[in-house]
């Protein structure tokens, strides 16, 4: 087994993304499902998409309609298309563009809607490890606990993925389908959200610790203990985004979004202070 | 504990053997001829998934219209000695027998992502067939899931394995009945995890109450017994176990 971090995604967002649309397929829903499945990490910088055929069947939708989806993406910027042998259509290889159509996405959103989806992913992650709690196995939760630790120091983008991963298989050891189900279309839907945090050391250390306290109180079967972790810890993300929200819908009045998006790069924090205690 | 409890729970763990027995049958047929062509696989290092995917076609369509077990799917996973490039996983899948999106690993992503999979982990760990689950199979048929895997070694390397799936939904049908006429009689996996129950306190993936989460039911099972007139019978071949409790006995 390969040591190096793998640049790649959780399988299950892949099919989530890829579930058949069937005929009320409009050009609109093939581009807003894979521009999900690109800010979601389900494809990385660079990585070539399914060819037009093979999206046609997927999607169960016609390959004239995901030839126009790709158009649409292609103007928008998120993925260029080359010809020839190895050609295809390409995730556009820069970080930039994803976090961009992301940081839009958050400022459309009106802010009762993100903090709504806050509580509806809280609550379906919350009885997922209360299951868990009752279900799981000692193995199984080393497993996922190894795939954690090995996590930690990666770089955002890389740990983004691999939490996402860990996020899906802490749901499935619920052992129920359908809040597996439940859990894999909410977390499609965050993870965009999430993303944007990655770039604050203190909003992703405390995301990645209380990953690791709700393992451990899984382990140990406290349901409190578990429940508590993912709460404390979706509240503190639901703020966060709050927060950033307004300050980039307040230097959208007077900047650039690039550029308000490139500084926190360079200054390597978000610009909103994580509240990483927890008022009681 | 009844006498006639014990020989049924007996008889009715022997039904469950048989009908493993049943879904590694058409995976053991398979292995031989399989070993020989993946034997001229090893070496071409430009073998890709879709490669994979073409070539055991109609080896594992043919295998699951003829399956004599409510097989939901099955397939072939390589490990990396086959595929280095794509995705390894050759897997049909429900009433339309189709191939799980191919698009389904990205690039390097199986080795990471196969190692958590208990159906491959076990067997190459082991070189031993393993019977995974019940889990929720959130990779293939997303449901309650059974995995029986059989290890490909082809001279002494580890190629993959072959799967077959039997989701519990179909399992439930053909097991419930025949341990119906036992009184509270659970089937669970070594961990202690519930398969199916006639007991209204248990679920599928409960966790059966007196088995240690990290030993499983094998303390149980050693005892040959359990408390209150619990009495266990033990699969000969596959990872699990009958409970039945005594109520029938009094």
């Amino acid at each position: 087994m390969s040591q190096t971090p793998v640049q790649s995604p959780p399988s299950r967002l892949r099919i989530a993304a890829f579930a058949p649309i069937g005929e009320e397929g409009r050009t609109e829903l093939v581009e807003s499902r894979l521009v999900q499945a690109i800010s979601v990490g389900a494809f990385i910088e660079g990585e070539r998409l399914p060819s037009e055929t093979e999206l046609s069947h997927l999607l169960g939708v016609a390959v004239v309609t995901v030839r126009e989806a790709l158009g649409a993406l292609r103007h928008r910027g998120l993925i260029e298309t080359r010809r020839g042998r190895n050609g295809g259509s390409f995730v556009r290889p820069s970080h930039g563009t994803v976090e961009e159509v992301n940081a839009r996405a958050l400022m459309e959103m009106p802010r009762v809607a993100l903090a709504d989806l806050g509580v509806h992913y809280e609550v379906i992650s919350s009885a997922c490890a209360e299951y868990a709690c009752l279900r799981a196995t000692p193995e199984e939760l080393r497993i996922v606990e190894r795939i954690l630790r090995e996590t930690r120091d990666l770089p955002a983008q890389l740990w983004r993925r691999r939490i996402t991963e860990v996020q899906l298989e802490l749901a499935a050891l619920s052992q129920s389908v359908r809040l597996t189900n439940e859990h894999v279309r909410l977390q499609t839907e965050f993870t965009p959200f999430l993303a944007l945090q990655d770039q604050d050391v203190e909003a992703r250390l405390a995301t990645h610790d209380a990953l690791l306290a709700q393992i451990t109180a899984t382990q140990s079967g406290d349901v409190a203990a578990a429940r508590t972790a993912v709460r404390e810890s979706v509240r503190a993300s639901a703020r966060w985004l709050v927060r950033f929200r307004g300050e980039l819908l307040e230097t959208s009045q007077t900047g650039d979004l690039r550029a308000t998006l490139g500084s926190r790069h360079t200054r390597g924090d978000s610009g909103g202070a994580l509240s990483g205690e927890e008022s009681a | 504990m009844s006498e006639a409890v014990g020989r049924s729970l007996d008889d009715a763990i022997a039904r469950v053997d048989d009908f493993f027995d049943g879904v590694f049958a058409p995976l053991e047929e398979w292995l031989p001829p399989l070993r020989t062509r993946v034997s001229g696989w090893i070496d071409d290092e430009s073998f890709t998934g879709a490669q994979l995917a073409a070539l055991v076609e109609e080896d594992v369509t043919r295998m699951l219209d003829n399956a004599e077990r409510p097989l939901y799917g099955a397939g072939y996973c390589a490990s990396d000695a086959v595929v280095t490039e794509g995705n390894p996983l050759a897997w049909w899948q429900g009433p339309e027998r189709s191939l799980l999106a191919s698009s389904t690993f990205g690039p390097g992503q199986a080795a990471i992502d196969l190692v958590r999979l208990e159906w491959y982990r076990v067997p190459a760990a082991t070189g031993e067939r393993h019977v995974a689950g019940p889990f929720v199979d959130y990779l293939c048929s997303n449901e309650i899931t059974i995995t029986s895997a059989l290890p490909v070694e082809v001279d002494g390397r580890f190629c993959g394995v072959i799967c077959a799936d039997v989701i519990v939904a179909s399992l439930e049908r053909v097991l419930l009945p025949r341990v119906a006429e036992l009184v509270d009689a659970t089937l669970v996996n070594l961990g202690g995890r519930v398969v199916v129950s006639t007991d209204p306190g248990y679920e599928t993936g409960d966790r059966y109450l007196g088995a240690d989460p990290e030993s499983g039911i094998d303390a149980l099972v050693a005892a040959g017994s359990a408390p209150d007139g619990v009495r266990i019978a033990r699969s000969a071949r596959y990872p699990f176990a009958l409970i039945g409790s005594g109520a029938g006995a009094n």
